[in-house]
């Protein structure tokens, strides 16, 4: 059974806190305060339950390129074609937070105007798409024969919760087959 | 002038990225980027050069040099870092854009069509039409898009890269980041005779016509 995550945005100005997703009985074990803390005023803290064994060997410039491209593109002035919406930037920031939680390498960026960012994992045969609107996730798989497989990871409530945090527990390769089968 | 482009008519899409491309973990897949029209959030547009008004590879260079230079005198407006640079283009053919209907993991895309449609002052502009159906789901068309993008990206060829005069002091240049096309690099299969004649055509015939089509609509 994969362990659940528990991240937490909070806000520096104000100490106000949110929890993004919870898991029952998870213990806190270590936490990356400021990692994702370019955008202003907002810190964002990842507790890990169980994997804190491979927490740290996710190289971490990486994943500030990352957070640096998605502010750069929440910061771009109206007409610009990489600009991309508030809550399109608050929610692709909570999943690359979960994605560096679960040690899964840092993903290449895009977006397709305002209204969405799309991560991509490409190792020359496989294709993976986490595509982040301005409340829902949907993942795709594909190769040059074509596409594979999308799912979308929201919950009813258009929250990402469970099933994203299921999705992506297994890394990559399971996250292939989960889109896949 | 609004011509269908037959299907084995040349495009090239430009590849316009900030200076720090790559630093920032850009996807060169960014360049593939569909807009909504104006007109409904089910209709996406991508704009591309015609290679009919473009024969040569240098004239398609400079079509993506003047689009980033637009981008910049927009930014500078709007007193933004004017720091996108044009790094090179990508070839498709008009039957790439077609054939995306029908096609496996693409039920959403109901049509999709090319023509020339000059704009901005670019006789070489075509426009790249796709209707999707979503059943009036706004928001899963973020989704199809990145289908698009995903199938388009795997019938490309290029990188054509290329550096703009204005560009030539910036180092390293971000084209030297530009991922290899699925289908490999582009290769001009004119011969030598065939090309002059496509850019002698080009001078002489199509852009005079498309100038005088547009100036009498």
């Amino acid at each position: 059974m994969p362990a659940f995550n528990t991240l937490v945005r909070i806000d520096t100005a104000s100490g106000n806190s949110a929890e993004l997703d919870t898991a029952a009985n998870s213990t806190p074990k270590s936490s990356y305060a400021g990692m994702f803390d370019i955008a202003v005023g907002t810190q964002y803290v990842i507790y890990n339950s169980s994997r804190t064994d491979q927490l740290g060997t996710q190289p971490r410039g990486a994943y500030q390129e990352v957070a640096q491209t998605l502010t750069d593109m929440r910061d771009s002035t109206s007409d610009d074609e990489q600009r991309i919406e508030t809550d399109v930037y608050n929610l692709s920031v909570d999943v690359a937070a979960a994605l560096f939680d679960e040690n899964i390498p840092a993903p290449s960026v895009f977006s397709h105007g305002p209204k969405s960012v799309v991560f991509n994992w490409d190792d020359g045969v496989h294709n993976l798409y986490l595509t982040v609107g301005r409340a829902r996730l949907w993942a795709m798989a594909s190769t040059a024969a074509g596409i594979k497989g999308q799912i979308e990871l929201t919950n009813p409530a258009n929250h990402i919760a469970g099933n994203f945090f299921k999705a992506i527990s297994p890394g990559i390769a399971g996250l292939l087959t989960h889109i896949t089968k | 002038m609004t011509a269908a482009l037959r299907d084995d008519e040349r495009i090239f899409r430009s590849a316009v990225f900030p200076v720090a491309f790559k630093k920032k973990q850009l996807s060169t897949k960014g360049f593939l980027k569909l807009y909504a029209s104006e007109d409904s959030p089910f209709t996406l547009e991508m704009s591309v050069a015609w290679q009919r008004f473009v024969p040569s590879e240098e004239m398609v260079h400079h079509f993506g040099c003047r689009l980033a230079a637009s981008q910049n005198k927009r930014r500078v407006s709007a007193q933004q870092k004017a720091d996108r640079i044009y790094c090179g283009s990508y070839e498709l053919t008009a039957r790439a854009i077609r054939s995306l209907v029908g096609m496996q993991g693409l039920a959403a895309v109901s049509s999709a069509s090319i023509l020339h449609k000059i704009e901005d002052g670019e006789i070489a502009h075509a426009n790249c039409t796709i209707n999707v159906d979503t059943g009036g789901d706004e928001d899963a068309v973020e989704i199809v898009k990145t289908a698009i993008v995903d199938r388009l990206w795997n019938l490309c060829r290029g990188p054509l890269k290329y550096v703009c005069r204005e560009d030539r002091a910036v180092e390293p240049h971000p084209s030297a980041f530009l991922n290899e096309a699925p289908l490999g690099q582009y290769q001009d299969l004119r011969s030598f005779p065939e090309r002059t004649i496509d850019v002698i055509f080009c001078h002489l015939i199509y852009t005079p016509l498309a100038l005088f089509e547009s100036y009498v609509k």
